[in-house]
């Protein structure tokens, strides 16, 4: 028979967990709550308010690829062209095949660009056509089969000559996925860019606010970084074009959400 | 075209006479102005007037004014009298008849009101303040189409004011620019007035009978007084008011909708084009500047570029745009475009001339200008000299290609799976810890499988670890058997024990081994009497008790330790496997 101790102990236990369980779905009503007045305030066409209330759910640590992509929409609406691209750039990477974030994105590359957008070789639409964790699961699996045919292979030898073949196409399906995974992870990682985020960025030939003005870039030209000193960032465009302009102009795409504590309006 | 405009032209030289009485009301104490005006020539004489009982005339001088109307020159005699009544009432100044050249000129009778001291004045009547400021409004044509633009005159007239506002006017259809004033003086009837003109330029933007106006003014005019009777106060009193003009009607034509020409963006006017472009041999990659000059009468600075769907093949730049209008009005001028094309591929030849088209409204027709194309050269760059030709938007030469799209899609209705905000899998602890899991698991068991191919392919040790199992275990059972006393079993499993041990360490099945092998296999290998004699005596006990197997449990428990040292000594501690 249970101790005294021991019955408050279990009873604390379930009560804990049924709260945990009734507040779980309390929580999720919070966010999509949250997530449909924005959409409400971006129809009524207050852009920044809706911009502000998308930005509350991901100060709350959650988001999502439709989140992301409705407040690029928002800013984007708000002429805050670098700051949507910028959160084109992270739904991007949760969906990757999303046609309305595509079309979104090539949009405002084509404003800003005044024509097409450069085209990106196939190799690298090939690795973005997935997302990192899709990439990531795309290679252990083949890659578990192989290692758990393996170790199956070790435990009953006489199984090993059978599972051979499986064993063989499981490893090689694997090593390719890894290699592709190792790929996407390179292109992912290897090149950091950025988005600029102010109305116009003079580029310069040097890292000086004396250095003499090569081009100017608009808000949500963007860019790949090669190089940083002292405040200023050595970058490419799309034309192919170098030079320097200030760090504080650009947001960086790898750069985890600006998240801040939003004031209600 | 019907040109709206108040001209009047000034009288020939004979004289007129003019008499006025200001003002027709006063009170007690106060006195009126009585003002003579001869224009075209002057009297005689001083004008006498008739006698008035308890009105008192004196002459308080005269001026001559001099006015250029249109281009004629007049002048005119001016004499005043103080007109001062001795008490209230109501009066009549009959009629005055100066003595003049040429035909008898007399004045009409003039009414003349005096007021107690106390009483209030009355406002002056409408259609006097009419006279002395009003609103006109005029157009170029009543009759314009829809984006064309117009002149507008407004013209606010006034005796005598000040504080003029900018006027406010009602064009609910048509967009109006900003106005340009002009100050002179006009006469309107026999009165000259001072004239502010505002001008401005106006474009419908829908069709209709459409009113234009009414304009309004605001203006602090002056209304002459009695002579006040501190000579520091001014013989006027100040009223703001705000003529109004009446509206204009206009008749607003529709483009015509045939014949409308491919990339009409809706200008109307009259205009001209023209078109530079260069550097025109170039590599791939390099920038060709073009400029577009649109120049002409109309709204200028709303005219754009048409999109020219030819360029494609070209890498555009955003159009930056500059106008410059001609007049102060901006009723004409020019526009200059400025692009930034790069050429893609070294298969261009030429650069499709740009096209503008526009409605003419005096030939009431659509018009197209065009420019020659530009002949390009442009050579392969280093790093395209071996690609083959591209176009930019592959998917416009496609039939069913749809058209750029002309804003972003929409938002999204629902938020999808929601995740925590946290860097990808891969990049995770956890996650990278777990995928090491399935490879220790197969290096756990392949370990394990070569350490049992070992013991398969070594007999000697397979065999010594089951005796060293089959030792451990059968110790365990000699404590139960001597616990039960069971003396029979319990010195037949020693001999086992024995027979096995002494079997796996000499190399010989275990039930060949008897007491002779201590002589025949241990003595030879050099095993010492001390080790022996137990290992002897112990068989001797096993032999004996099968003939006299009475003991006690304490007594078998007592071989025990013996039995475990003997096993101990012939080959390793019990339980070894």
């Amino acid at each position: 028979m249970m101790a005294p101790r021991s019955w408050f102990a279990t009873g604390a236990t379930v009560v804990f967990a049924a709260l945990i369980l009734i507040a779980l779905p309390a929580v999720a009503i919070d966010f999509n709550a949250a997530f449909d007045s924005a959409g409400k305030s971006y129809e009524q066409g207050r852009y920044a308010e809706s911009a502000r209330a998308y930005e509350s759910i991901l100060a709350g640590g959650k988001t999502s690829a439709a989140i992301y992509y409705n407040l690029g929409n928002a800013l984007f609406k708000d002429n805050r062209v670098g700051q949507a691209v910028y959160y084109y750039r992270q739904a991007e990477r949760l969906s990757p095949r999303d046609p309305e974030l595509q079309a979104n994105l090539a949009f405002i590359r084509r404003a800003i660009s005044g024509g097409t957008e450069a085209e990106t070789d196939r190799w690298q639409q090939f690795l973005r056509g997935l997302s990192l964790n899709e990439w990531t699961w795309l290679a252990l699996v083949p890659l578990w089969a192989w290692l758990l045919l393996l170790a199956l292979g070790q435990w009953r030898t006489q199984w090993k000559a059978k599972l051979r073949g499986y064993t063989v196409t499981g490893g090689a399906m694997g090593g390719v996925t890894i290699v592709l995974l190792v790929s996407a992870l390179n292109d992912h990682y290897r090149a950091e860019s950025a988005v600029v985020t102010v109305k116009e960025s003079v580029v310069r030939y040097g890292p000086l606010a004396e250095s003499k003005s090569y081009f100017t870039l608009r808000d949500g030209a963007e860019v790949t970084i090669l190089d940083t000193k002292d405040g200023w960032l050595q970058v490419l465009d799309a034309s192919q074009r170098f030079g320097w302009l200030r760090k504080e102009q650009v947001i960086f795409v790898n750069a985890r959400p600006p998240i801040r504590s939003v004031q209600k309006s | 075209m019907v040109l709206l405009l108040y001209c009047v032209v000034a009288p020939a030289a004979a004289l007129t006479f003019t008499a006025r009485l200001l003002p027709d009301t006063i009170r007690q104490g106060d006195t009126a102005t009585l003002r003579l005006e001869f224009s075209g020539g002057s009297p005689k004489a001083l004008p006498s007037i008739p006698a008035v009982p308890n009105l008192t005339f004196a002459f308080a001088g005269q001026s001559t004014e001099w006015s250029m109307v249109n281009g004629q020159q007049s002048s005119k005699m001016i004499y005043l009298f103080r007109v001062i009544p001795a008490q209230p009432g109501d009066y009549t100044i009959p009629a005055i008849t100066p003595l003049v050249e040429g035909p008898p000129q007399t004045s009409p009778p003039m009414k003349f009101k005096v007021l107690p001291g106390t009483a209030p004045l009355p406002a002056a009547p409408q259609a006097d303040l009419d006279k002395l400021a009003f609103f006109r409004l005029f157009v170029e044509t009543n009759e314009v189409y829809v984006g064309q633009v117009f002149g507008v005159e407004m013209k606010l007239y006034f005796i005598a004011g000040q504080d003029v506002q900018l006027p406010n006017l009602r064009c609910d259809g048509f967009i109006a620019n900003k106005t340009v004033n002009a100050q002179g003086r006009e006469q309107v009837g026999d009165t000259i007035y001072n004239v502010i003109s505002f001008r401005t330029v106006a474009v419908p933007v829908k069709a209709g009978r459409l009113a234009f106006g009414p304009g309004e003014c605001n203006i602090t005019i002056r209304i002459p007084t009695a002579a006040p009777s501190n000579p520091f106060q001014p013989p006027y009193s100040l009223k703001q008011v705000s003529p109004k003009s009446d509206p204009v009607v206009m008749n607003v034509l529709p483009l015509p909708r045939e014949n409308v020409p491919p990339g009409f963006s809706g200008a109307v006017g009259n205009y001209s084009l023209a078109m530079t472009a260069g550097p025109t041999n170039l590599m791939v990659g390099d920038p060709i500047t073009i400029k577009v000059q649109i120049a002409g009468s109309g709204a200028i600075d709303s005219v754009m570029l048409p999109a020219m769907e030819a360029w494609r093949e070209f890498k555009a730049y955003p159009i930056n745009s500059k106008s410059e209008a001609a007049d102060p009005l901006a009723r004409s001028g020019v526009k200059t475009f400025e692009q930034i094309l790069i050429p893609q591929n070294a298969e261009i030849k030429k650069l499709p001339g740009v096209t503008f088209s526009f409605f003419d409204p005096q030939v009431k027709q659509y018009r197209v200008l065009t420019q020659p194309d530009v002949p390009l050269l442009v050579r392969p760059s280093d790093a395209a000299a071996q690609q083959p030709t591209v176009l930019t938007n592959i998917t416009a030469n496609t039939p069913s290609a749809p058209p750029p799209a002309k804003d972003i899609a929409h938002i999204k209705p629902r938020p999808g799976l929601l995740a925590d905000i946290q860097p990808p899998l891969i990049r995770q602890t956890w996650f990278q810890v777990v995928q090491t899991l399935p490879a220790f698991v197969c290096l756990a068991l392949f370990i394990r499988r070569k350490r049992q191919e070992h013991l398969e392919n070594n007999p000697r040790l397979r065999r010594a670890r089951e005796v060293g199992a089959f030792v451990e275990n059968g110790l365990r059972q000699l404590h139960a058997h001597a616990g039960a006393n069971e003396d029979e079993k319990f010195f037949e499993l020693i001999f086992h024990l024995l027979q096995a041990r002494l079997g796996e360490r000499l190399d010989l099945p275990a039930s060949a081994i008897t007491q002779s092998v201590i002589d025949e296999h241990l003595r030879p290998v050099g095993w010492t009497e001390e080790k022996l004699v137990p290992l002897r005596e112990m068989f001797q006990t096993c032999d004996q008790a099968r003939f006299a197997p009475q003991r006690t449990s304490q007594e078998l428990a007592a071989l025990i330790p013996k039995v475990e040292a003997i096993l101990q000594q012939l080959g390793g501690e019990p339980g070894r496997n």
